[in-house]
């Protein structure tokens, strides 16, 4: 579990960016962090594998401490980051060796090291391209080593920083493909940070964050609902949900909260 | 001004055996104070074909001419304004003032001009002039960073504007404050807008006209409603119609009687709540 205990942190004095901040997620949970620029949930993000160190209050990962500079080498071992930008966290000259880098830092063996890399290359759809130079990927490829390389650390936490705003669609899909599997087959707890609530969608839990502080929590279905909310945040809910509350608002209460399409679809023609 | 392509095509490395091609045959004519969207997926050309548009690059066979003519001696079309996507990730100024009044600066404006232009532009884009023009570019948060990076373009007023992804990465806010904005560079100011974006639903809602590439070809021209109807060839070039679109054309195929031109939240809703309400359910 990854347990944020009453969190402050500011980057200068006068403007604290969190201010404490309470929040618990569990192993293989999927919990998704909203706000508008300027919320603090890229800095939130950060605390958890201690890239920032809280100024007062504790963030624990399975019970070891980021304050603790012994352990905290232990946590980045348990929690994998994958940042905004693919072209900042590539480091090697083929797509296998970025992925074996995690591991061999490890100092695994190298025959689990072939394993992993291995399967984090199948299961993220890179077998073809293993042997090409990361920069000569796309976004959402590069993305994808980012998490081929999680997976391949055995992290048991991933954190993803708004991983696909740099994508199209259609390169942002194969990046959510792959956040799924990891979520789905190995039981990864995954903290996202989006703006795009479309996203957020496919989160057990979303936790809101305005300056500094988290405003509401719960399903998406729950927090989506609260169309004052989302907007006094400054966000958009994704087309889908913004017609189910249209039609909502003119009556059709119980399409409230609808944001999949197909799900809509199917309320709609049983509707009329 | 008038934008003319002509058999525009683009190679990379032209000549050597990394020929990457790029363009192929691009005919494009763009009038002045039009709003022209470009979407397409990634390396389907379109940065290429921002760079083609202003001169940064010129074509290896077909011509580009802005009011007939090709690119000034300096290489490129000094009309023309390119606003690069993540622009805050090029800034370079110590002060917002030297980074807003460099273009200016190399575009030869004289020295005793430079503030005014540099007061002027800061101010179209929303940051109080006596507040902003001695801080750091870095000091700014995202939004405000972008804002800078468009300030320093309009600095150089120029009469086109292309802008590659102005609204990524920002939030609803930040993102509504751009596109007013740029609605206000055209509508005001009278610039053509080109506008370069993977996202369906803006431009559904922005755009008079799409133009779709795809492995650097021409492939849709048009109006929003013409473009989204042909979803079969969107989709075969890794793009999308906008959801609210796709959520009429499923109603469609289930037999109710909706119009296919809803593609924006408001049409589609519109066209639903008539629907229900025609069928006397309340």
């Amino acid at each position: 579990m990854i347990e944020i205990k009453g969190v402050y942190f500011a980057y200068d004095e006068d403007t604290p960016v969190l201010k404490n901040i309470n929040l618990n997620i569990e192993r293989g949970e999927w919990v998704a962090i909203i706000g508008p620029n300027g919320s603090g949930k890229s800095t939130l993000a950060r605390q958890i594998n201690g890239l920032l160190l809280p100024d007062s209050g504790n963030v624990c990962v399975e019970g070891l401490s980021v304050l603790n500079s012994e352990q905290l080498w232990q946590i980045r071992a348990k929690v994998a980051f994958v940042f905004q930008n693919p072209d900042n966290q590539l480091v090697a000259t083929s797509v296998e060796d970025d992925i074996a880098f995690g591991p061999e830092n490890l100092g695994l063996e190298p025959e689990l090291i072939t394993e992993r890399v291995e399967n984090a290359l199948n299961i993220t759809g890179l077998q073809q391209l293993r042997n090409k130079p990361p920069h000569l990927l796309s976004g959402g490829e590069k993305q994808r080593v980012a998490i081929a390389g999680a997976l391949a650390m055995a992290a048991e936490y991933l954190i993803m920083d708004e991983p696909t705003s740099m994508l199209d669609p259609h390169l942002r899909t194969q990046v959510l493909g792959a956040v799924r599997q990891l979520h789905a087959n190995y039981n990864m707890g995954i903290v996202y940070v989006t703006n795009i609530l479309e996203e957020a969608f496919l989160a057990d839990r979303v936790v809101a964050l305005a300056n500094g502080v988290i405003v509401a929590q719960g399903t998406p279905e729950r927090v989506f609902a609260d169309t004052t909310l989302i907007s006094r945040l400054g966000l958009e809910l994704p087309p889908v949900c913004r017609i189910s509350s249209l039609l909502a608002d003119a009556g059709y209460e119980r399409l409230r909260g609808i944001g999949d399409l197909d799900q809509l679809v199917e309320v709609l023609c049983k509707l009329s | 001004m008038q934008i003319e392509l002509t058999k525009a095509s683009y190679s990379y490395q032209a000549g050597s055996p990394f020929e990457a091609p790029a363009l192929h045959d691009i005919d494009l004519s763009i009038e002045s104070n039009e709003l022209v969207a470009i979407i397409g997926h990634s390396g389907s050309g379109k940065s290429t074909l921002a760079q083609l548009l202003a001169g940064l690059i010129l074509p290896t066979k077909g011509t580009v001419l802005i009011d007939g003519n090709k690119p000034s001696k300096g290489g490129v079309f000094r009309q023309v304004g390119l606003v690069f996507q993540y622009p805050e990730q090029q800034l370079f100024g110590e002060t917002i003032f030297e980074e807003v009044a460099f273009g200016a600066k190399n575009y030869g404006v004289p020295e005793q001009k430079i503030k005014h232009i540099v007061v002027n532009a800061l101010t179209e884009v929303g940051l109080p002039p006596q507040l902003f023009i001695d801080r750091s570019p870095f000091s700014l948060s995202g939004g405000q960073k972008r804002r800078v990076a468009i300030a320093s373009i309009l600095a150089i007023n120029p009469q086109i504007m292309i802008l590659d992804e102005p609204t990524a990465g920002l939030d609803q806010r930040g993102r509504r404050w751009i596109i007013d904005l740029i609605k206000r560079l055209r509508e005001q100011q009278g610039k053509t807008i080109i506008w370069i974006s993977h996202n369906m639903e803006e431009v559904a809602e922005l755009a008079k006209r799409i133009v779709v590439l795809s492995e650097g070809e021409k492939i849709l021209d048009g109006n929003p409603h013409l473009v989204f109807e042909a979803e079969q060839k969107l989709l075969a070039s890794g793009l999308d119609i906008p959801q609210p679109a796709q959520l009429v054309r499923r109603l469609r195929q289930r037999g109710k009687p909706l119009s296919a031109q809803a593609i924006t939240v408001e049409e589609a809703y519109q066209e639903i709540a008539a629907w229900l309400g025609g069928g006397g359910i309340v």
